[in-house]
């Protein structure tokens, strides 16, 4: 049996070439494909992005527009005014809200017997109401007891004493302030 | 071996498009979908931009609605404080100051021991005038409970400044005691 290849140009394997052609032939569709799928992808964002942005750009301008028109509508001196006279309004209110019933109620049960109240006035502060009072005792560990008992009653917090002074009598005569829930 | 170039050469018809198909692929990669992805995301951040500026022109909108609509809010509140809670002149607040707090005083059993008065005008455009008077009473504690507590329940716009009490001078003296009560009233041209 011959075993010699005598030909000048050898027979190949066409089915692998025509395989590689069909792989490569497969590959170019899938790009095509792909860049062709992009490409509508990329041009529909785009297109949307650019309405987005042209929408927000109008609406944008048209919101400072309105806001430019709205604050020439109002008189910067009228609304200095208006605002002054609310928190004057809201002052006096707080003070007129200020229950010295309940007040009296709470030095009832915390007055010590040996403390007498000479004088109170309440006043707001900061949207608190602090009460200022002066008050004679007969010993200052009576007076640092009404202060005790005043927050320890809940009703008071922040109680201090302004300062204590004491008589010929010997009494003392302590003022203090402290903010009244 | 087979050599690729003889292979190439023998199959060119079916080869070259492929090649050519494949060259034009890469070519719109490079020139079209490349680019234009550069482009969307600048887009992107133009977009992500003007919403900013849109969210940034609300609020200055939202802004400048609340205070118009704070002012019209606090005009007519103010409005109605000045024309149905306090005294409209200084006649209504002499008024509910003097004759008024007297009944109630002796209605509570107290004794009138005096009466001061004083009007503080306003230092600032727009301030209401202060109306104060001080009361000078003498009774029971329970009298003088009594009466600050008809002073919180009517309606006349009082405010209870300051009590000062004076120690009873014996056990059977009343007790003393000055209260400083204000009210408030809005003078001509809106003072």
């Amino acid at each position: 049996m011959l075993k010699s290849n005598l030909s000048t140009r050898p027979f190949y394997n066409e089915r692998r070439v025509h395989l590689a052609a069909a792989l490569i032939a497969l590959i170019v569709v899938a790009f095509t494909a792909w860049n062709v799928t992009r490409l509508v992808t990329l041009s529909s964002r785009r297109t949307e992005l650019r309405t987005q942005i042209a929408a927000d750009e109008q609406t944008a301008a048209g919101l400072r527009e309105q806001a430019r028109q709205l604050e020439q509508s109002v008189d910067d001196q009228a609304l200095v005014l208006v605002t002054a006279a609310a928190r004057e309004a809201n002052s006096i209110i707080g003070r007129r809200t200020f229950s010295w019933t309940t007040f009296f109620n709470t030095l009832e049960d915390t007055l010590p017997p040996a403390v007498m109240l000479s004088s109170v006035a309440p006043h707001v502060e900061n949207g608190e109401v602090v009460v200022t009072m002066t008050v004679i005792a007969r010993r200052a560990e009576d007076a640092e007891d009404f202060m005790a008992k005043l927050e320890a009653s809940g009703a008071f917090t922040a109680v201090h004493l302004l300062n204590d002074t004491v008589g010929d009598d010997g009494l003392h005569r302590a003022s203090l302030r402290g903010t009244y829930k | 071996m087979i050599s690729f170039e003889r292979v190439f050469r023998e199959k060119r018809s079916l080869m070259l498009p492929l090649l050519i198909a494949l060259a034009v692929n890469v070519a719109l990669l490079l020139l079209a979908v490349l680019p234009l992805t550069r482009s969307v995301a600048a887009e992107e951040v133009r977009a992500a931009d003007a919403a900013r500026q849109r969210a940034g022109a609300e609020q200055t909108f939202a802004r400048a609605r609340a205070i118009v609509d704070g002012k019209a809010r606090a005009d007519a509140e103010l409005a109605r404080f000045y024309g149905d809670v306090l005294p409209a002149t200084q006649s209504e607040a002499r008024s509910i100051t003097y004759l008024n707090l007297q009944q109630l005083a002796r209605a509570a059993g107290l004794t009138v021991a005096g009466q001061t008065f004083d009007i503080r005008e306003p230092r600032e455009e727009g301030e209401l005038t202060l109306y104060s008077t001080e009361l000078t009473l003498a009774g029971t504690y329970r009298g003088i409970r009594q009466f600050i507590h008809a002073v919180e329940a009517q309606p006349s716009f009082l405010v209870i400044e300051r009590l000062d009490l004076a120690a009873a001078a014996g056990q059977d003296e009343p007790l003393q005691v000055a209260v400083t009560l204000s009210t408030f009233y809005r003078g001509p041209n809106g003072r």
